[in-house]
C-alpha cells in the first residue's frame, strides 16, 4: 500500500515517502519510510504487518529521563504515560532514497515500541553508538490510502 | 511492503505438517490434529495441549483466503465463545485473519451473520461502562470513540471453548473476558475485558453474499441469518422513496383543494326558529347554474330524536322533491352520537322554489333525554361537496405512511437484541 515516490493520505493529511528501509526481526520483516509532509516537515512511517505508526523525531531535550529498557517498563514523554509494549533487535537489510540519518545495510538496531494509552506511541531505537527517540500515533490501516 | 515468511513445519508435538499462514507476528499456533499450542516465537515449543475440544460449525476453515473492501485476508485461526445468562446460552466463532498490509483481524460469524472486527488502539471516554454502572443508569449510556458516539446495546461474561491455528496473541481457554458492546451509525464498538487487559475493537457488517463468495464458501455452507443485526442499515428502494413523497404531496395537494373548496355557501333564506309542532313554510331563489343548494334543518333534540317531513315545490307548483330526515342527538359523559343538524343537498335549476316542512315529530327514546321543542330552517347555495376529497386526502395519507412502516419494524427488529431495558 505504502510505495517510494507515491503520495498517500493518512486523515486528511498528505505524504511523500522518500526513503525506505527495510528491518529484518527474524520471522519477518517491516518496513521504516521517510515521508515529508506538504510543509516540507520530516515523519518517519512505520509499516509492520497492518500496524501503521506515524511518528516525528523527538528532540533530545524531550527525551524520558532514567528510561529502563524492558518490556512492560514504564516512562513519561511530554506528560504523556507510556509503557513499553515491544522489544525487538533487527537487522538493517535494505535501504532505499533519502533519509535525515545514515543507515548502514547490516546494521543492528534494537527497538523499544511504547504504547501510549489513547492511541500515542513512541519508539526508542539503538545502535551501536546512537540512540534515537520518536513520538507520534499509531494509525488505523484502514485509514491510509494512495492519493 | 513488509510481509512474513510463510512456511510449513512439523508439529514439534504430533509431528503433523502444518502451515504458518499469519505473519511474523503469530505469538501462538494451536496444532489442528492433536491440540498441542506451540510457541511460534521460540521453535514451536510445546506450551499447553488442549484436547478433546468440540469443533465448531463455520462456514469459513484454516487458509480460506477472500477479501474485505477489496483488502485480501487470510483465515489463520479459529476460536468458538460462549456466553451464558438467564439460562440462555449463545455461541458463536471468531476467525482471526491476517492481511500483510492491514494486519489482524477478525471475522465473526454470530446468529448466521459474519462480521468483520478489528482492534483499536485509542480509548473511549469513558474508558468503560461497569456492571453496575448499566445496572444504575436510568438512560441507555453512551461513549464517545474516534469522535462517535456508541451507545449501549449489551454486556455480558464469555468464555472460549476452542481454540485452532494462529494467533497473535496467546488466548487461553482458561480466562474468561466481560464484553460491552454499542451501537454507532454504521460500526459497533466492543470493549473487552481480560485480566487486567482492556480492548477495543469496531465491528462492522460487511456485504454477507460478497464476502462469502469471495472466500469460495459453498452455496450450502452459507449460514442463514436469524433477525435482524444491529448493524443492519434498512435499504429503502428507490421507488418505495418516490412513491412515500408522491403520497404524501398528493395528499397535502388533496388537502389544499379540499380547503380551498370547503365552506357552508351562502344563505339565501332562512326560517325562524319555531315550535317543533309548527308547520314551516320557506320561499327562495336559484339564481346561479352549477352549484349545490343545501337545506339544513336544526332541532334542540338532545338524547332524543325528531322526524320532518320537507316537500320542494318550483314556482309552477309542481313537486320538484320530497324527502324525510331525522334529527338524532344522543351525548353521555364521554362520548356524543348524530347531531342536532341534518342536511340535503340537490342541484337545484336557477328558480323560485317553497320549502315546506310539516308533520314534524318529536321523541325522547333515552334516560335523561329531553324532547325537541324548537327547529330552524336554513338554505344555502353555492355549497361544494368535499366528503371524497377528505377521503382521497385520508388514503394518501395512509398509503404514505405505508412507506415507513418497513424502516420503524426493521429498526425496532435491529435493536431485539439488546438487553437494555427503559424500565
Amino acid at each position: 500500500m505504502v510505495e517510494l515516490g507515491v503520495q498517500i493520505e493518512v486523515t486528511g493529511q498528505f505524504y511523500l515517502p522518500v526513503g525506505q528501509a527495510q528491518f529484518d526481526y527474524g520471522r519477518g520483516w517491516w518496513d521504516e519510510f521517510w515521508c515529508l509532509n506538504e510543509q516540507g516537515d520530516g515523519y518517519w512511517l512505520s509499516v509492520d504487518e497492518g500496524d501503521y505508526a506515524l511518528e516525528r523525531t523527538l528532540p533530545r531535550s524531550a527525551w524520558p529521563k532514567g528510561f529502563r529498557p524492558a518490556l512492560g517498563a514504564a516512562t513519561e514523554i511530554n506528560g504523556i504515560p507510556f509503557r513499553v509494549t515491544e522489544a525487538e533487535t533487527a537487522t538493517c537489510s535494505a535501504v532505499k532514497g533519502e533519509f535525515p540519518e545514515a543507515l548502514a545495510v547490516g546494521e543492528t538496531h534494537l527497538y523499544f515500541d511504547l504504547t501510549g494509552l489513547d492511541g500515542e506511541i513512541a519508539t526508542c531505537e539503538r545502535w551501536d553508538g546512537g540512540e534515537a527517540w520518536s513520538i507520534g500515533s499509531w494509525i488505523d490501516a484502514w485509514d491510509v490510502r494512495r492519493s | 511492503m513488509s510481509t512474513a515468511r510463510a512456511s510449513s513445519f512439523n508439529c514439534t508435538e504430533c509431528g503433523a505438517g502444518l502451515d504458518a499462514l499469519g505473519g511474523g507476528r503469530v505469538r501462538v499456533h494451536i496444532c489442528s490434529y492433536c491440540g498441542a499450542e506451540l510457541d511460534a516465537q521460540d521453535d514451536y515449543k510445546v506450551l499447553a495441549k488442549y484436547r478433546d475440544l468440540e469443533r465448531p460449525a463455520s462456514p469459513f476453515s484454516i487458509g480460506m483466503t477472500g477479501e474485505l473492501w477489496g483488502v485480501g485476508f487470510t483465515v489463520i485461526g479459529t476460536m468458538a465463545w460462549v456466553e451464558f445468562h438467564n439460562g440462555k446460552r449463545w455461541e458463536w466463532v471468531n476467525h482471526q485473519l491476517y492481511s500483510p498490509t492491514h494486519g489482524y483481524a477478525w471475522l465473526t460469524v454470530e446468529d448466521g451473520f459474519v462480521t468483520y472486527a478489528r482492534k483499536q488502539r485509542m480509548a473511549s471516554s469513558p474508558t468503560s461502562l461497569s456492571e453496575s454502572f448499566i445496572e444504575n443508569a436510568e438512560r441507555r449510556p453512551s461513549v464517545s470513540f474516534g469522535g462517535q458516539s456508541f451507545r449501549y446495546y449489551s454486556s455480558g461474561r464469555i468464555k472460549p471453548t476452542f481454540i485452532e491455528g494462529e494467533f497473535n496473541y496467546r488466548p487461553s481457554l482458561d480466562e474468561s473476558a466481560r464484553y460491552v458492546s454499542l451501537l454507532g451509525h454504521h460500526q459497533m464498538l466492543d470493549i473487552i475485558e481480560s485480566g487486567q487487559e482492556r480492548e477495543y475493537e469496531l465491528v462492522s457488517l460487511p456485504d454477507q453474499a460478497a464476502t462469502l463468495a469471495s472466500f469460495d464458501v459453498p452455496a450450502g455452507r452459507w449460514p442463514k441469518p436469524r433477525g435482524v443485526h444491529p448493524l443492519q442499515v434498512y435499504h429503502q428502494s428507490p421507488f418505495a422513496t418516490f412513491a412515500r413523497t408522491v403520497f404524501f404531496v398528493a395528499s397535502a395537494v388533496t388537502l389544499l383543494i379540499g380547503l380551498m373548496l370547503s365552506g357552508s355557501g351562502q344563505t339565501i333564506s332562512q326560517s325562524e326558529t319555531v315550535g317543533i309542532s309548527r308547520d314551516v313554510t320557506l320561499p327562495f331563489e336559484i339564481t346561479n347554474a352549477g352549484r349545490l343548494t343545501e337545506i339544513e334543518i336544526w332541532a334542540n333534540a338532545y338524547n332524543s330524536w325528531a322526524w320532518f317531513e320537507a316537500e320542494l315545490l318550483d314556482g309552477e307548483g309542481e313537486p320538484v322533491a320530497e324527502f324525510e330526515r331525522g334529527v338524532e342527538y344522543y351525548k353521555g359523559s364521554d362520548w356524543s352520537e348524530g347531531s342536532q343538524r341534518v342536511r340535503t343537498r340537490l342541484h337545484l335549476p336557477p328558480g323560485t322554489y317553497e320549502l315546506s316542512i310539516n308533520n314534524t315529530q318529536a321523541v325522547v327514546d333515552w334516560a335523561g333525554g329531553t324532547e325537541a321543542t324548537r327547529y330552524q330552517i336554513t338554505v344555502s347555495h353555492g355549497v361544494n361537496t368535499t366528503f371524497w376529497l377528505w377521503i382521497t386526502a385520508v388514503v394518501f395519507g395512509v398509503l404514505g405512511l405505508a412507506q415507513m412502516v418497513g424502516p420503524v419494524v426493521h429498526n425496532t427488529r435491529r435493536m431485539a437484541g439488546s438487553d437494555w431495558s427503559d424500565d
